[in-house]
């Protein structure tokens, strides 16, 4: 099976990586997704003025863990292909094993 | 000149990153879409303007376990009120005894001003003080 997700799927998945490793709630937190072709993606997370960026693992990992938090996927069973495209901007697919 | 300008202008667009706005949590309610069918990548490539990170697993700091509901803090555990209770009637008998201006009835009888009680007031007054400064003396580092 193949999950897509859209930009804001991917913001969400930031803002609560984000807010569970700062100990506060994915509302307070403003995501910032970036790619560049040299060094590939990267985010900003934004937490009360806070700066954490975010390297692609890390964008790997939030995509697990929302998926795991939100609709109870086994994070050892996914697989996160980053994409990025001028019209979509970035978005995910994710195969579940 | 016209040409440099140009060349710089492409080169510009290269190397700064694309970048999405800033965006904040929309609530969870991911409009995530399913296909049967998917491609897989190893690597970095780029496939018709289109980047692929190629497919990765989390990392092993993505534990099994969710996190979601372990964000809110603990409530606090919750404790008797019974010895705040007492520790506030007790405070209040001592102080209603010992700022009494004018004495005490008992079964009858009219007690008068005290100096011996003046002095053990006075007394209990800098005891309580001395404890008071001694808990928060005590707390610096």
């Amino acid at each position: 099976m193949e999950i897509l997700f859209n930009e804001q799927d991917l913001i969400d998945s930031v803002c609560v990586y984000v807010a569970a490793k700062e100990y506060t709630n994915p509302e307070s937190v403003e995501a910032d997704l970036m790619f560049n072709p040299s060094f590939g993606f990267s985010a900003e997370a934004n937490i009360r003025g806070r700066i954490r960026n975010l390297t692609e693992q890390d964008l790997i990992d939030a995509v697990a863990v929302y998926l795991r938090d939100y609709h109870h996927f086994n994070p050892d069973h996914l697989l996160v292909d980053l994409r990025f495209a001028e019209r979509e901007g970035i978005t995910a697919s994710i195969q579940v094993r | 000149m016209k040409k440099l300008i140009l060349a710089f202008m492409l080169l510009l667009s290269l190397v700064v990153p694309s970048m999405t706005e800033a965006r904040s949590f929309s609530g969870g309610h991911s409009s995530i879409s399913h296909s049967s069918s998917f491609s897989t990548h190893s690597s970095t490539v780029n496939s018709g303007g289109t980047y692929h990170s190629g497919y990765k697993s989390p990392s092993s700091n993505v534990s099994r376990s969710s996190s979601y509901h372990n964000n809110a803090p603990a409530p606090a555990p919750k404790r008797s009120s019974f010895w705040s209770h007492a520790a506030a009637f007790g405070a209040g008998t001592l102080l209603g005894s010992m700022f009494h201006p004018f004495g005490y009835h008992s079964y009858g009888h009219s007690y008068g001003f005290s100096f011996i009680g003046l002095l053990f007031d006075i007394l209990i007054i800098a005891i309580i003080i001395w404890v008071i400064k001694r808990i928060f003396t005590g707390r610096r580092y």
